[in-house]
């Protein structure tokens, strides 16, 4: 077989290979990032949302995004779509550089810009209208070179491209304009007409600063916004240069592939060379885009908000979470399996703020935090969460994740009118109708939420009388929710949790009687600890001890103690038997 | 040849389609339409837009016969009327003065079902045909999008007067005329470019409604008919939780004060009746002939902890507009008690007969009061009465009236607890008040799918003369004018 056969086939079997490769990346290792995405935003099948999305210059490209960004429900499918617009990107670069009659040999090159796309989109606030609007006009390029010895069908081509793809695809038109630059430049010098090779690039550029200049006239958009992209980031009129890079790739990679072809190094060290390049680059930008940090919270979250309580502990006994927001999610799990008591301190704690956070203006913190505030049964309070992260998304969309809380918090608060508003948005879209149908059910329904298990279990552990809620005084706002309903037993543990996170024992010996009536089988193990350690600060011996302590807490204390007393420096001793004891968080955290 | 043969097929073909099966079986319904908005039974402007509404309900087809006095409209729809504007135009004209019956049937499966008819009453009293307002989602502390609009009211036309996209996001209040006028009004934006916007006459100029003696700036205000002066109440405003299912917010002032605004010679000034720090001064509003100034007062309390002992009266004080300045005692109109409740928001008609105001169960933010109501005195003897036909069991508060005292709009969450439509109420001759309507839209679903609020709706009879383009030159591009 001759070598260009078996690059030609190499570059058949490449993006197959890719497409498998980012398949897995994103249906395996980041499909929590596919969710996080789907959350923010509420595609609908209605004119409205059709007509609100296509308003924009790029709009069809982000309405095209927006539908395909609703599939990452299902993380597999989600994962499918990236690898296609990847590989369709990577198609299209690969054509434009045969074009350009670049060689085979060279033709993995053509895969740096997907990898370039690959890393932009490990970035939370990535928007994949990008790629879409990278792919159109990409398409525009390949369209275009196929006049390459007719100036007038080129002109042609540019002039009908041009608006059409700004109306499509959005300022990353520039891509084609840069392409058109590039290439009408190159050929004029060809023919060695330098004024005229100016004068198409003249041209070019007014042509492209002047379409965004005139679509101000239609569009509520600034020019600089016009000119600079609005719906390629969450953050609108923000670029990261990853962003940037891959587009710019898109217009280097074909003008390298045909640079590197006439070398003249054979072809079987230039193709070694080209894997090599691509792959190492491919590893190291993809490696280091990913965050597992976030990841990790998105990871918590996800598994918080899907109830999958035994999931968070399982994740977290494989690896304590360290992440405030991961550790409030963590907590929420063992709560709810009624492990908090007994278990909060064999993992990291970061304190107060890692039980219960407060509020931050942010559009995914209160997303998160919301979850803990519902499930406690502090409704109001949820909701404001979850309606003020919302209103902080950077681009103005909406959150199919917070309408589907503002409609659980609505029923539970009786308010069926507004529910019924979030429920109707939320049966426009594919994967949320059936459950907006179900929950619709509930609305003026009194006995039917009183038969929804959670429902009626929320109602029940609510606030019963007005007062104005202070985010400062948590222990306050816990005290008063279990004072209204003594058998919410979240909220006793929450209250005792927060009083030892708080390191506030006075006030955890004040609540912990509370808790007689709460069916408890035995003291959570925190619990005790927290009592032999207030009994030992004023008892010389365990004689007398009004509670039910463990022969192994009582051991410990006096080991604990022992070797506190004892060593000069005690805290890494400590932390090697006793680090997963409240008394090591009392003292040394 | 084949042409021929052509247009016959065509024909029969169109025929075909255009033939509706006959319904099996007509039921008289005994109950009222379901249609929504509910626009049953109410009385409209003349010059009103067409009001299109719908139903929920899964139908096959919904018709409506409009059966005037002199004409008939006729308009049908698969779940949604939505008049044609130029033939509601018409029948409005000729039907102008009189009550037309709204004849609605519903074609559901093989039953059509005809419901007793309702009526409107098109009133030869027409509206201003503007109405501003901000649109925005009722959150709690965080806002991001908030837009000023214009909707001409003879139609669907809207126009976007600000934006906060581009202007740095920052925080945009309401937007109220002088004498309802399009050429004389004023908005805050904030923000470290922000500034009072003054519009007179298309002129737009950035001020600084702040300083040293007035450090809570200006925030509520109303624009002396004179255009020269506008009063403003300067609010340290501190927001608060509800802890309980049924309640949101609450909104106090640490500190209030009224004071007057001169736009010529950029004075800021007040008299200490207005600045008395052991009472709270909030919602300044000019009578129509500018000769004196209402306002909410109460005492200065510990707040939050008694905010439910918070309770606004209604005051006015004369105004001498040849020295720009309040003058002679403070007297009360209305006073605000636990019985009474707590008065926000007081307007006084254009033909200065009425005084419009919203009434709580306490404090001075009723758009979270459920329980508020606009109350109405007639201010020739001070009688004051509570509209029914105007209230609902949600909060009913902000309003404005039309240049004719014959309409006024109002902000009413009367249709889910939460989200703020503009309603407009007729008032007669005599006094009488009917049934307000909400704010025709030309998709009925659309209050549906906004997630906006409608705050501070204001009535003008003419529209801005200015647009955001101009808003945000200025914004961006002039320095604030500074107040002595």
């Amino acid at each position: 077989m001759k070598h260009s056969n078996v690059y030609s086939s190499v570059n058949r079997i490449a993006p197959i290979l890719f497409a498998l490769a980012a398949l897995l990346w994103w249906g395996l290792a980041n499909k929590y990032l596919l969710y996080y995405q789907e959350q923010f935003q509420l595609f609908q099948f209605t004119f409205d949302y059709l007509k609100s999305r296509c308003l924009v210059p790029g709009g069809i490209s982000f309405y095209i995004a927006d539908f395909l960004t609703q599939f990452y429900y299902y993380p597999w499918i989600g994962a499918a779509i990236i690898a296609l617009l990847l590989v369709i990107i990577r198609q299209l670069v690969f054509r434009l550089g045969r074009l350009l009659k670049a060689d085979a040999t060279y033709g993995l090159l053509s895969f740096l810009p997907s990898i370039a796309f690959w890393a932009f989109l490990c970035d939370e606030n990535a928007l994949s209208g990008l790629l879409i609007g990278t792919i159109f006009s990409l398409a525009a390029c390949c369209i275009y070179m196929r006049f390459p010895g007719n100036l007038t069908n080129r002109v042609i081509c540019i002039l009908v491209s041009l608006p059409v793809l700004y109306v499509v695809a959005g300022s990353v038109y520039f891509l084609f304009i840069a392409w058109a630059v590039i290439y009408e430049f190159r050929e004029a010098m060809r023919r060695k007409e330098v004024a005229h090779a100016l004068l198409r690039l003249g041209l070019l550029v007014l042509a492209g600063i002047l379409i965004p200049l005139l679509a101000q006239l239609v569009t509520q958009y600034a020019f600089a916004g016009l000119l600079s992209g609005i719906g390629y980031y969450r953050f609108p009129q923000l670029y990261t240069f990853t962003g940037l890079a891959a587009v710019a790739l898109c217009v280097a990679t074909p003008w390298l592939m045909r640079g590197f072809s006439l070398l003249k190094s054979p072809e079987k060290r230039g193709f070694i060379l080209t894997l090599t390049a691509v792959a190492g680059i491919g590893f190291v930008w993809i490696y280091k885009a990913a965050d597992p940090m976030k990841e990790e919270i998105m990871r918590y979250d996800y598994l918080t908000k899907t109830g999958q309580w035994n999931a968070v502990i399982a994740e977290a006994e494989k690896k304590s979470p360290t992440s405030p927001l991961s550790v409030a999610c963590l907590n929420l799990a063992l709560a709810k399996n009624n492990q908090l008591g007994d278990r909060m301190f064999e993992f990291y704690q970061n304190g107060p703020e890692g039980l219960i956070p407060s509020f931050k203006r942010d559009f995914y913190a209160p997303l998160v935090s919301n979850e803990i505030y519902y499930q406690l049964g502090m409704i109001n309070t949820a909701q404001r969460f979850t309606f003020e992260a919302m209103e902080a998304i950077p681009d103005y969309r909406k959150s199919s994740r917070a309408f589907r809380r503002l409609a659980e918090t609505n029923l539970i608060n009786g308010q069926y009118k507004v529910a019924e508003k979030y429920l109707r948005a939320l049966q426009h879209t594919l994967f949320h109708k059936k459950w907006a149908d179900t929950m619709l059910k509930y609305a003026g329904n009194e006995s039917a939420i009183a038969g929804n298990p959670e429902m009626a279990r929320l109602r029940k552990s609510r606030y019963i009388n007005d007062f104005l809620y202070s985010d400062t005084e948590m222990e306050d706002m816990l005290g008063l929710l279990l004072a209204q309903n003594p058998e919410n037993r979240l909220a006793f543990e929450y209250l005792l949790g927060y009083t030892l996170q708080n390191k506030d024992l006075e006030r955890f010996m004040t609540y912990y009687p509370l808790g007689r009536t709460m069916n408890y089988t035995h003291i959570p193990k925190s619990y005790q600890e927290a009592l032999i350690y207030m009994w030992t600060q004023q008892n010389p011996n365990f004689n007398g001890l009004p509670w039910s302590i463990s022969r192994n807490v009582l051991d410990g204390v006096s080991e604990f103690a022992h070797i506190y007393m004892k060593q000069k420096q005690p805290e890494a001793i400590l932390k090697e038997k006793y680090g997963k004891t409240y008394w090591y968080y009392l003292l040394f955290v | 040849m084949r042409k021929i043969l052509l247009y016959p097929v065509i024909t029969a073909f169109l025929v075909l389609c255009s033939c509706r099966p006959e319904p099996a079986i007509r039921i008289d319904m005994q109950q009222p339409a379901p249609i929504y908005p509910d626009y049953t039974d109410i009385a409209i402007p003349c010059n009103i837009a067409p009001l299109n509404f719908g139903v929920r309900e899964h139908v096959s087809e919904v018709q409506v016969l409009l059966q005037g006095e002199t004409t008939h409209l006729q308009a049908s729809g698969k779940n949604k009327i939505q008049f044609s504007l130029k033939s509601w135009k018409k029948f409005m004209q000729q039907e102008t003065g009189n009550r037309v019956a709204v004849h609605f049937s519903m074609q559901q499966g093989d039953s059509l079902l005809n419901y007793p008819p309702f009526y409107w009453q098109i009133m030869p009293d027409s509206i201003d045909s503007y109405l501003s307002y901000r649109l925005i989602e009722p959150g709690f502390e965080v806002w991001n999008h908030l837009q000023l609009e214009e909707r001409n009211l003879e139609n669907f036309e809207t126009r976007l007067i600000a934006d906060n996209s581009e202007l740095d996001r920052s925080c945009m209040n309401c937007h109220i005329y002088g004498n309802n006028d399009g050429s004389l009004s004023l908005f805050h934006i904030r923000g470290k470019q922000g500034g009072t916007v003054l519009n007179r006459n298309g002129e737009l100029r950035k001020l600084q409604l702040r300083n040293e003696e007035f450090p809570a700036g200006a925030v509520y205000g109303s624009i002396h008919p004179s255009g020269r002066y506008a009063a403003f109440s300067g609010n340290h405003i501190i927001p608060e939780f509800h802890a309980h299912q049924n309640k949101r917010l609450e909104v106090y002032d640490e500190y209030s004060y009224l004071l007057i605004a001169e736009f010529d010679e950029n004075r800021l000034a007040s008299i200490p009746a207005l600045t008395d720090k052991s009472k709270q001064y909030t919602f300044p509003a000019f009578s129509a002939d500018g000769t004196q100034l209402y306002f909410c007062m109460a005492p200065a309390l510990e707040l939050p902890e008694n905010i439910d002992s918070l309770f606004y009266s209604i005051a006015r004080i004369n105004f001498d507009a040849a020295t720009g300045m309040p003058q002679g005692e403070i007297e009360i109109i209305w006073q605000g008690s636990r019985e009474t409740g707590s008065a926000s928001h007081p307007g006084l008609s254009p033909d200065g007969k009425y005084l419009l105001f919203c009434v709580a169960g306490y404090g001075t933010f009723p758009i979270w009061h459920r329980e508020t109501d606009l109350y109405l005195m007639h201010l020739a003897d001070g009688e004051v009465e509570l509209p029914a036909a105007v209230n609902s069991d949600r909060s009913d508060t902000y309003h404005s009236w039309s240049s004719n005292s014959r309409w006024f709009v109002f902000a009413s969450k009367r249709d889910d607890g939460l989200y703020g439509k503009p309603y407009f109420a007729y008032i007669d001759s005599t006094g009488k008040t009917y049934k307000p309507f909400v704010l025709p839209q030309k998709d009925p679903e659309w209050y549906d799918l906004t997630l906006k609020s409608y705050n501070i709706p204001e009535l003008a009879g003419s529209a801005l003369p200015f647009d955001r383009r101009k808003l945000e030159k200025v914004y961006h591009q002039t320095q604030s004018e500074t107040f002595k």
